[in-house]
């Protein structure tokens, strides 16, 4: 990552809430973020905190109402696509960002074969013929390491295994050389050894064409692996990013030190794990103030209180808490 | 059924195929062989790790354990009784010795059932005729003992979070005292900070009741860090065994080296540094598992041995056992 490279993905104080018969969800709540060519962001959390419905907002996948944005912007390569009209978005998603998921098998579609799949996407934005895109598309599932390329074009999502349908789902990702790829947790679905030759591959895909990358996991070990700068979320809110070495060292909020006292580790064994005590609080009744506040063991009356904004406080770190803060 | 020097649980050659489902006219001849020749005995109030990748047979066999599949061949024993041949007091026995706890606390509690009704159920069952009190007062014991109160007991399970409702599952599996906990992935549906609340309960519960806990789980570090012994499962087959310490720390089989080194460490430098063995494509198919070792078409340090022979699982140090040719 050259430090003068470009931000390609802008993500400023994106809100996104969901109308409900009970209430108003606020799976967002104002996250800023940004991603530069070549890096991979990782955006770690808990389910529930917002990873996912990040991406979507981002993809506009999101279905409005019962979606909406209160606020935010996301730029693109210099272009605001969160209130662009739906045609621009249409010819770059897909294009210039693409999104991996996370269950292979329910992202492609069951009644097309690969090869119909797959060469869509060279279609609809390359402009590609049938033949010249099914020729694109067997150069592609080569690279992301299909065996025999011929033979999957033919096949069905459900005859292939979850290993391969990830190497195809990332494979017409990377159709068009996207300059952002979302990848939400694009392994958990896997086994580990499985898990290991995705991942390699998503890095090899990353180094050739110096796409940005945003990881979504909730998988500590996987984020150590792979990412140059890391985003912790908790209760749709970031509250704290650092480079990763950082982050690992010298965990900045009581929650991200909490998670990463509480993994159990094969290097380190221990008659008991540490625990953050209480729950996830649900998205229906965020506690007021720090929303970790109830499950902190640090938390200050002004906790219970105040928002704790994200405040930068050293060299690309920044953390949201009140014991940080000089206020 | 009182042989007290017969291990707990001996589970002896077991085999587990199922049929394929063939085509309109007449049977298939292919078969998915889950289990392929598994032995290995459990002893009282000791915890065992069974771990491997998907589609490796770890439930299967924990399910032909709690009786639900019937062995294609090979035998279970219980207190040195063949499981099969019981009689019908016997058999309910031990049944009522061995519980489960499922991996899905979404799915594995019944949505109209009060806690208190799924809880006691095995009670009911098993101890027909207890009294209304005593019932309540098992049910609110084991309640506390998993951290819930007893006054959860009136509620029902969509009220709780999934690391709540795992609790729940717990206290079911608990309340009749059995001798034998099958834990099948028990926490990989959670969070990583409920994990671990899950996780330390499992260890406060070994203490109290003396069971002995089989965990299955394709985590090598929930193994790691509830179980004293370990078995390493492949295509259906045991590869490698022993103690936890000697497994993960000096694992002999190629297949434990390269799982240890492909599992992601909660440290970049760590992962930077450390030499990975990369493993080549993916598991085969049980329908039509590989001769010889099962492991030979990924392995990589096979000998041209392993594609002929299956290798035995010997013993390569005190109690440390590994199916391998390298090793013999």
């Amino acid at each position: 990552m050259k430090p003068e490279s470009q931000k390609v993905l802008e993500i400023r104080d994106l809100k996104t809430y969901f109308d409900t018969p009970d209430g108003v969800v606020k799976a967002v709540d104002g996250v800023s973020c940004h991603v530069r060519e070549g890096e991979v962001l990782g955006l770690v959390g808990e389910s529930g905190c917002g990873k996912t419905v990040t991406c979507l907002s981002v993809m506009r996948l999101l279905q409005a109402p019962p979606a909406r944005f209160p606020s935010g912007e996301v730029y693109l390569e210099g272009t605001e696509i969160l209130r662009s009209p739906e045609e621009v978005v249409r010819g770059l998603r897909g294009n210039r960002i693409s999104m991996v998921f996370q269950e292979p098998m329910t992202a492609l579609n069951p009644v097309l074969t690969i090869g119909d799949q797959v060469s869509e996407v060279l279609v609809e934005h390359r402009g590609m013929g049938r033949e010249d895109a099914l020729g694109e598309v067997k150069r592609i599932l080569a690279q992301v390491g299909l065996s025999d390329p011929d033979d999957a074009v033919k096949r069905y999502p459900h005859e292939l295994s979850g290993g391969m349908r990830q190497r195809i789902m990332i494979g017409m990702a990377m159709a068009c050389k996207p300059a952002v790829l979302l990848a939400d947790e694009p392994t958990t679905a896997l086994d580990v050894s499985i898990q290991a030759q995705i991942l390699d591959l998503l890095m090899a895909m990353k180094e050739d064409t110096g796409m940005a990358v945003i990881l979504v996991t909730h998988d500590l070990g996987v984020i150590a692996g792979m990412a140059d700068r890391v985003a912790v979320m908790y209760a749709g809110r970031i509250v704290e990013e650092a480079p990763v070495d950082d982050l690992f060292d010298d965990p900045l909020h009581p929650y991200t030190g909490g998670l990463l006292r509480c993994i159990p580790r094969m290097d380190r064994v221990t008659p008991k794990l540490d625990v953050i005590a209480g729950l996830v609080p649900h998205p229906l009744s965020y506690p007021a103030g720090c929303r970790y506040h109830p499950r902190c063991a640090k938390a200050m009356p002004v906790c219970r209180e105040e928002v704790p904004s994200l405040a930068v406080v050293g060299h690309e770190r920044k953390v949201a808490c009140w014991a940080w803060s000089k206020g | 059924m009182t042989q007290n020097s017969a291990p707990l649980l001996e589970v002896r050659e077991v085999k587990k195929d199922f049929p394929v489902r063939a085509g309109l006219f007449g049977a298939s001849k292919l078969k998915v062989h889950a289990v392929d020749g598994v032995s290995f005995s459990v002893e009282r109030g000791e915890t065992l790790g069974l771990v491997g990748e998907s589609g490796c047979g770890k439930t299967t066999l924990v399910r032909t354990i709690a009786g639900q599949y019937r062995p294609t061949a090979g035998s279970i024993l219980f207190e040195g009784a063949n499981v099969a041949t019981l009689d019908r007091k016997d058999a309910l026995r031990y049944k009522r010795n061995v519980q489960m706890v499922c991996q899905d606390p979404y799915s594995s509690l019944d949505p109209r059932m009060t806690v208190e009704d799924i809880v006691a159920e095995p009670l009911d069952i098993h101890t027909p005729g207890l009294l209304t009190d005593a019932r309540r007062q098992k049910v609110d014991s084991v309640l506390e003992m998993v951290g819930l109160r007893p006054s959860d007991g009136k509620r029902y399970p969509h009220e709780f979070s999934g690391g709540q409702r795992q609790r729940i599952g717990i206290a079911r599996a608990l309340v009749i005292e059995p001798s034998i906990v099958l834990c099948d992935e028990p926490v990989s549906a959670l969070d990583v900070s409920i994990q671990s609340q899950v996780l330390n309960l499992f260890s406060d519960l070994q203490k109290v009741f003396n069971a002995a806990f089989i965990f299955v789980a394709h985590s090598l570090h929930v193994i790691r860090h509830t179980s004293r012994r370990v078995i390493v499962m492949y295509l259906g087959r045991l590869l490698e065994t022993g103690d936890c310490g000697a497994v993960f720390d000096k694992p002999l089989h190629p297949y434990t080296v390269a799982l240890m080194s492909c599992v992601p460490v909660p440290d970049p430098r760590m992962m930077r540094t450390r030499e990975r063995v990369p493993l080549k494509g993916e598991v085969p198919s049980p329908v039509n598992p590989p001769e010889g070792c099962a492991f030979h078409s990924r392995c990589p340090v096979a000998l041209e041995r392993c594609a002929r022979e299956r290798p035995e699982l010997l013993e390569a140090e005190q109690g440390h056992r590994v199916a391998c040719w390298r090793s013999s």
